[in-house]
């Protein structure tokens, strides 16, 4: 068969599957997808469709979203749905390894996201834009905790090693008096380590700063833009609101979505506050 | 319970007024985050609302904070929880003011920051009186009241 016609009958299955799909009968959908693969191994809508089903299933496949979001994503890279949809899954997957995977995908689909706002402001765009930009915080905590971890787990062997050193001092001394100067030293040393953050609770003080606060969510913000009176709104935050009325919020003069700018020096100081402090990502 | 904008930006307001209240509001309850219930107190000597604490009701949708909450006072017998008079709060608790109604709302507003408003609301009233036909209003009306259009004929009460 010439190659036309088989994109054509590719074509032909995905409209079925859609079908099945807008009917909720996920199964059916999929496995029309996969007959449209079959046909067309290039279309990369195809794998993204049947990964936006296999998200749908009872059960979802999420092994599978991994799997066909990829493939997708290397045939078209400038692809919202499938980085979407694979960070989504990466983050079901729960694999040890895939915090930072996640959290680059999500962060892709969210740029993407922006860059279509910004040709159709009010289109599908502004309604994906709160999602994404709660998946991409989420992502960051989550890589944020496995760093976390692996930082406490590497501070925290060190304090066992130096600890026993004095330990091992300790016990080799003659007299009480040097063996209680030992003992201050240890003690010492577990006061040091509790202060950087392990030992039990963290011990290191929880607080927001004002500044990076989006005062629609009360969240970190991640895309900060300005409005024309210099106060900064998360990107998603004041689209949601402008959709409703296009006012500043906090002077109420009209505001639409070509007077935001976005601010970069605050989007970087609240990405650096966030690389010291993922727990804020998602509180 | 899917964590939707409305109970994450309630929470962090819950716990932002747990930790600290602005005076004269206590926080009576927050079971959930679809209704609260905060004691409101006069902080000057305004003769008219003078020993008197009254009781706030909000009820939250799940588009809060891009609608606004719905606020009115409620009356209880014990302890006794009046609802104040002034000229733009209806006997039966509903408020007038354009900072609660579609159009006045902000999503910067907060539940502290309203009854901060409603605070310096009584504050600033010397008339011991209900908005104009209020018997009427309170008789018939069965409109939610952020369905009610209210005409804000005097923003200078």
């Amino acid at each position: 068969m010439a190659p036309s016609s088989r994109k054509d009958e590719a074509m032909a299955y995905k409209e079925k599957g859609n079908a099945r799909y807008a009917a909720k009968d996920y199964k059916s959908a999929i496995e029309f997808y996969s007959q449209a693969i079959r046909c067309d191994q290039l279309n990369y809508l195809l794998y993204t469709n049947r990964a936006a089903a296999n998200l749908k299933l009872d059960k979802p496949k999420y092994q599978q979203v991994e799997i066909d979001c990829s493939t997708s994503i290397e045939i078209e890279k400038k692809n919202l749905k499938a980085h979407y949809f694979l960070a989504m899954a990466l983050v079901e997957l729960k694999h040890p390894e895939w915090q930072e995977r996640s959290h680059t995908s999500a962060k892709e689909a969210h740029r993407l996201c922006v860059e279509e706002c910004q040709m159709v402001p009010m289109g599908k765009g502004a309604s994906n834009i709160q999602v994404l930009t709660e998946l991409v915080l989420k992502c960051k905590k989550e890589w944020w905790e496995k760093q976390e971890r692996e930082r406490l787990k590497k501070i925290g062997g060190l304090h066992a090693e130096l600890a026993a050193i004095l330990r091992a001092r300790k016990d080799n001394v003659k007299c009480e008096s040097e063996a209680s100067e030992y003992q201050t030293k240890i003690d010492e040393l577990a006061s040091v380590f509790e202060m950087a953050g392990i030992g039990g609770k963290d011990a290191r003080i929880k607080k927001v700063p004002d500044w990076a606060i989006d005062d629609i969510t009360f969240s970190v913000m991640l895309d900060p833009v300005m409005t024309k009176n210099g106060k900064s709104y998360e990107r998603a935050s004041i689209l949601n609101h402008l959709k409703n009325s296009e006012t500043d919020p906090l002077t109420r003069e009209h505001l639409t979505v070509r007077d935001l700018r976005p601010n970069l020096d605050l989007k970087k100081a609240c990405e650096e506050f966030l690389d010291q402090n993922g727990w804020a990502a998602d509180w | 319970m899917a964590t939707t904008l409305a109970t994450k930006r309630l929470s962090k307001e819950l716990a932002k007024i747990t930790d600290i209240m602005p005076d004269g509001l206590t926080l009576v309850s927050a079971t959930d985050f679809t209704s609260w219930t905060i004691d409101l107190t006069v902080l000057d000597a305004n003769p008219l609302y003078l020993n008197q604490t009254f009781r706030l009701k909000f009820l939250f949708s799940d588009k809060y904070p891009m609608e606004p909450p719905e606020v009115v006072f409620v009356s209880l017998h014990e302890p006794p929880r009046p609802i104040p008079m002034h000229p733009h709060i209806y006997s039966n608790g509903i408020i007038c003011l354009d900072l609660l109604g579609q159009n006045g709302w902000s999503p910067v507003q907060n539940v502290q920051s309203i009854c901060v408003s409603l605070q310096s609301m009584l504050t600033g009233n010397s008339k011991n009186e209900r908005p104009e036909g209020d018997t009427a209003f309170v008789a018939t009306n069965r409109q939610r009241p952020r369905d009610i259009n209210f005409y804000y004929h005097d923003d200078k009460v």
